[in-house]
């Protein structure tokens, strides 16, 4: 099954949501700061389904989802949304020419990061 | 922190919301986003009521996630006159919804910030008891809030 490029940038960053919430969650300020309790339990769930999903985003498309995985340490995300021909990550313009595609994965020539466009 | 982050047009004062689900649609819906971006950011805050209920007890619950759809961190505050099944801790309904969205760029500090004083007026208000909901406008909420915004 192929699945279009603007399908797998959602899931993209359906992982990158799921990625946050395991790094804040896990965070020991957040229980300190927000009072609310996270059961080990329930996280190792919620990474069970972060795996999934990862696993069948590798397998669509490895080089995107190994870039991701790289940009994600770098940064601490890996896809950003591009806001009036703006990357939300490093805030420089981007070229006019530089347009959602659905044939392929469109980056940021300045900082690396995969850019998504919202409508 | 707080007051920074109220806002007279991210307020509801009457949610018609009943269940967990319609809650957190009525409360993405006050924000000016394309249907899509509501949708993510509704997604996003399902998952985190996977990890166990926001609802903190009292008839509070402070919903919140990180999301790409947001430009600057958001908050809605929503107010249910009858209450809303949201497994809270304790099994109560909840009359009074705090929630936050942060974007992914924001810094750990800033969220957790805003989500600690949330927190905390949030047991400030559950103190007094009875959670008021006769407000008769934006105004009229946000101050309330306030009142028990000490630092
Ligand atoms: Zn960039």
């Amino acid at each position: 099954m192929t699945m279009s490029k603007r399908e797998y940038l959602r899931k993209l960053y359906l992982l990158q949501d799921l990625d946050l919430l395991i790094q804040q969650v896990k965070d020991p300020e957040y229980e300190a700061k927000t009072g609310l309790k996270v059961e080990e339990e329930r996280i190792a769930d919620l990474e069970r389904k972060r795996n999934e999903l990862a696993k069948e985003l590798l397998k669509a498309d490895p080089v995107t989802y190994q870039r991701y995985e790289m940009l994600k340490r770098r940064y601490g995300r890996g896809i950003t949304r591009v806001v009036n021909h703006m990357c939300t990550n490093c805030f420089a313009a981007l070229p006019a020419s530089l347009t959602p595609r659905d044939d392929e994965v469109v980056t940021c020539p300045n900082c690396g990061i995969i850019l998504i466009w919202l409508e | 922190m707080l007051k920074e982050l109220l806002r007279e047009d991210r307020v509801i004062l009457d949610m018609k919301a009943k269940t967990k689900e319609e809650a957190l649609k009525e409360l993405v819906d006050v924000l000016d986003l394309s249907e899509e971006k509501k949708e993510i950011l509704f997604k996003s805050l399902m998952q985190r009521e996977i990890l166990g209920s926001t609802g903190i007890g009292k008839g509070i619950a402070i919903p919140h996630s990180r999301s790409i759809v947001v430009d600057n961190i958001t908050l809605v505050v929503g107010v249910s006159k009858e209450g809303v099944d949201f497994d809270s801790l304790d099994g109560k309904p909840v009359h009074l919804f705090f929630m936050l969205i942060a974007t992914p760029n924001d810094p750990s500090m800033k969220y957790l910030t805003a989500l600690g004083s949330i927190a905390r007026v949030s047991r400030a208000i559950a103190h007094e008891g009875e959670i008021r909901t006769d407000f008769s406008s934006p105004k009229e909420l946000i101050d309330y809030i306030l009142e028990h915004d000490h630092e």
